[in-house]
């Protein structure tokens, strides 16, 4: 056992022994998170169960200058929650408590270690729910959420986490604890919680969380349309826009992907086809046979070969399983993948899902999409043989060069899941100079030390730590 | 100044709806480039600045400014990509004008603030201004999704970016709408954009007791509807002679959704303890919301106004409080949003009010002629006051624009 540092041995004097880890067997597992091409280590990781001990270890990681960050489940994709410069991991996963649901004024009060889905399952039977759904809602944390502002299928008609977010409890960088926004939706001044979601842990760690919760929908109707070339299917996705319909969820997968869900899901997606759409409406029964309607002949008309209804919850439920748990599937058929958060606007759809193909095929490489179609939000996976330095090489290329891509269609770096470390040299694909200078004079009003989880986002300044490339197994990640 | 004298300098109250405006002079830059150098210069020669829109929410907090930069020049660049529905919008562009171009492809940004045609889309943002559809669409802050501003250093930045899921830097958006031009001028936003729906009904009912006209909203929010728009008004905000609380509610959805609706909520109506209830023809329709919305013909101009924010569970307790304690009391609300409007007259306790709202958990803004420092306006102070004092020096670090209008002084 190697001797325990002076900011470990303050760490133990604050939390009980067996909540700081700083064995370096044991500090593995917080090496990566759902990007598992580059890895960091931790001096110590931490699990604190108070807002008054998170300001605690603030306080210990400063007089000690040492870099710290918060993390959820680490289910992210783009190398945000990782020790980029070493220094303390403050994982959140015993601040696990739902604090208080207030149906009167339909929202909730969670800690950020509370796991999506818990939420909505605790809510459900009184017909509400939490609406953004990532696809990893079954592990993914709310803190987590907050801080990369997660989307999910249905935000395409609820939002993302942004828009469910009225207040918060932060330890800022310092260890002060302040809160932000208010239970009025007109919190006075400054909108801060909107400038928090999604900030990637960099201005503080959120320690208490107050969500929107929203009725269930009356009535949900789920529809698989299946196309023979995946043109043919973005090319629908952007004509039910353009028809100016919202659907809940409109995703987009390719026959990669359909075979790697159904060799080990089941789903009961089509095999034989290039591409299928899963498309949900929710709403008034009232309105959703209309709706259905002109999906239906908008899918006929763009080449859909079958346009089909699931008749049951269970196919249904089916269904949403064979998406939600694709990228799982997806590591039982290549031993490792690096997927792509690009975003592009939904028109361009079919020029960015023709240019992948292209890209893949150019390197050698097999890319399958499951696109949040809807929203634009491609999510290219890219898969190589993390034993082959130029597989691995390429992936990184091909991921690059789709970033670049979507920034010249007039799109954005990422859809839900940050810049973190993963995308810092694509950030002036997007941002020139004076743009990254206002952010950063943003993150010195509220992080002028810059401790807290330093060498995210922003490219000036970063330094990459302990980044290393090693030899991966298939990734966890979450889409 | 080379640019205020080129393209021109114009008097202060030449500027149409903005009425007396305490600057020394007024710039009408028609290029973000002409922004920006203005932005530069009156850094070098340590000038303040006012950014000017339509001048409907202007507050100066009595202060004066060198310069008033007015954007209604800043026309330049609209566009609309309806197959994105999605739309890039300049500053100076008139709300109402966008909203018409919007329309030819049945698009619209999802806002309905108070406009008597004047106001820019600037300012609109930067007060972050809505109306009663707020009760589905929600606010700006739901809606704009790239801004390009000309920040404290005289730089032209943009955040964000013309998609509708971005996680890509900061949210400066988020910041800027309702900033008020203190953080820096608004040159453009991006918008989603949301299809107009195929049709809209418009109900009232009159009750005769606050209790039962919130006890009725809250019995629609969880009915089988979709509404658009449903707000409780009391005094100038209906009709002249109006003695009921009158409960507006507007369905939407297609032809036959908005019939089938149509048929839920008449049922509930009709079991309701309404005084009169119906539906209202095309006239009233717009008659009731016009009203709704800037008061009736009658009612002599509102002289302050108080917007307090609440959790919407303590809607009814304040709202029949002041109706107890100030039983002429106009006064709007928005059940489902938190959002109570009043009229405050001369004789009202205004610290009591102020109180209340506290004790209440709430925000307040208090608006009118006699309204003069940012103190009086904002109240109540956020707890988090020192970091928004804290951003402002980041981002604006000279102070230019419109110092000492905006909560806490800032």
């Amino acid at each position: 056992m190697p001797k325990k540092s002076s900011l470990v041995r303050d760490l133990e004097s604050i939390l009980d022994r067996d909540r700081v880890i700083s064995h370096p067997t044991e500090l593995l597992v917080y090496e990566c998170d759902g990007l598992t091409l580059s890895k960091y280590g931790a001096e110590a990781v931490v699990l604190p169960k108070s807002t008054e001990e998170v300001a605690e270890i603030a306080k210990c990681c400063v007089r000690h200058e040492t870099p710290f960050l918060a993390r959820g489940s680490g289910t992210g994709l783009s190398g945000g929650a990782v020790a980029a410069e070493g220094g303390v991991i403050i994982q959140m996963s015993k601040m696990d408590k739902i604090l208080d649901i207030d149906y009167d004024d339909e929202l909730a009060v969670v800690q950020p270690g509370v796991i999506n889905l818990h939420l909505s399952d605790t809510t459900s039977p009184n017909g509400y729910h939490y609406a953004p759904d990532p696809s990893s809602q079954k592990a993914c944390t709310i803190g987590g959420n907050v801080a990369e502002n997660a989307g999910g299928p249905h935000t395409l008609k609820y939002g993302v986490t942004t828009n469910h977010v009225l207040d918060l409890t932060v330890v800022m960088p310092d260890g002060k604890v302040v809160k932000l926004g208010g239970r009025p939706e007109d919190s006075t001044g400054y909108n801060l919680v909107g400038l928090f979601v999604g900030s990637e842990g960099t201005l503080g760690i959120a320690t208490e969380i107050t969500v929107k919760l929203i009725r269930n929908p009356e009535a949900v109707k789920t529809f698989l349309a299946s196309y023979k070339s995946v043109e043919d299917a973005s090319n629908s996705v952007s004509s039910i826009i353009a028809a100016g319909i919202i659907p809940a969820a409109l995703e987009l997968i390719d026959n990669i992907v359909i075979k790697a869900v159904e060799s080990h899901l089941k789903a009961g997606f089509p095999e034989n086809v290039a591409a299928i759409l899963l498309i949900e409406i929710d709403g008034l029964t009232s309105t959703l046979s209309a709706q259905a309607g002109r999906i239906s002949n908008i899918c006929r008309d763009s080449g859909a070969t079958d346009f089909q209804e699931a008749k049951s919850d269970e196919e249904r439920d089916r269904l949403w399983r064979g998406r939600k748990e694709a990228i799982g599937a997806i590591g039982k058929v290549t031993p490792a993948f690096y997927t792509n958060d690009g975003v592009v606007p939904r028109s361009r759809l079919p020029e960015i899902l023709k240019f992948d193909l292209e890209i893949g095929n150019r390197h050698g490489l097999r890319i399958g999409h499951l696109c949040h179609a809807g929203d634009g939000n491609i999510h290219p996976t890219i898969m190589y043989d993390p034993d082959d330095e130029n597989q691995v090489k390429s992936a990184i290329k091909i991921s690059r060069e789709i970033l670049q891509k979507c920034i010249d269609l007039g799109g954005a770096l990422s859809g839900e899941h940050g810049i973190g470390t993963e995308k810092l040299s694509a950030f002036k694909f997007m941002f020139n100079h004076d743009d990254e200078a206002q952010m950063l004079s943003v993150r010195s009003a509220f992080n002028p030390s810059g401790l807290l989880n330093p060498s995210k986002i922003f490219p000036t300044g970063a330094r990459c730590g302990e980044s290393k490339i090693r030899k991966t197994v298939a990734g966890g990640g979450w889409l | 100044m080379a640019v205020v004298t080129e393209p021109k300098v114009i008097d202060p109250t030449e500027l149409s709806g903005s009425g007396q405006i305490p600057v020394e002079r007024v710039a009408t830059p028609k290029t973000p480039e002409e922004v920006a150098k203005m932005v530069t210069e009156a850094l070098q020669e340590s000038k303040t600045l006012l950014p000017l829109g339509g001048g409907r929410d202007l507050f100066t907090a009595r202060k004066t400014f060198d310069i008033g930069i007015s954007l209604k020049k800043l026309t330049n660049g609209f566009r609309h990509t309806p197959e994105d529905l999605t739309a890039i919008v300049p500053a100076g562009m008139l709300f109402s004008e966008v909203q018409a171009k919007l329309r030819e492809a049945n698009q619209w940004i999802p806002l309905d603030p108070t406009d008597e045609g004047n106001s820019t889309v600037g300012g609109i943002i930067s007060a972050n201004r809505s109306g009663p559809r707020r009760h589905w669409h929600g606010t700006a802050r739901d809606w704009v999704i790239a801004t390009t501003v000309v920040n404290g250093t005289g730089k032209i930045v943009k955040a964000g970016a013309n998609v509708v899921k971005n996680v890509s830097g900061y949210d400066l958006n988020k910041l800027y709408i309702g900033a008020r031009g203190t953080l820096g001028i608004l040159l453009n936003m991006s918008f989603k954009l949301a299809p107009i729906p195929d049709k809209r009904v418009t109900f009232r009912a009159c009750f005769s007791t606050p209790e039962e006209a919130l006890g009725m909203s809250k019995q629609i929010n969880k009915a089988p509807v979709e509404v658009e728009a449903l707000t409780v008004v009391k005094g100038r905000w209906a009709a002249a002679k109006a003695k009921h609380w009158w409960v507006l509610i507007e369905l939407m959805g297609t032809e036959q959704s908005v019939a089938d609706q149509s048929t839920v909520l008449s049922s509930i109506l009709e079991k309701s303890s309404a005084n009169r209830w119906g539906k209202a023809s095309e006239d009233d329709t717009q008659f009731y919301w016009k009203t709704a919305q800037f008061g009736n013909d009658e009612a002599a101009p509102s002289s302050t106004e108080a917007a307090v924010s609440i959790p919407k569970s303590k809607v009814e307790k304040l709202v029949c409080n002041l109706a107890e304690e100030m039983p002429g009391c106009s006064l709007k609300i928005l059940p489902a949003c938190g959002s109570v409007t009043l009229e405050l007259d001369e004789s009202s306790d205004r610290k009591t009010f102020i109180d209340q709202v506290s004790g209440l958990n709430g925000a307040v803004e208090i608006t009118g002629s006699n309204v003069s420092s940012a103190e009086d306006r904002w109240p109540l102070t956020p707890p988090s006051l020192h970091l928004m004092k804290q951003l402002k020096k980041h981002l604006d670090p000279k102070g230019l624009f419109a110092p000492g209008t905006f909560v806490g002084g800032i």
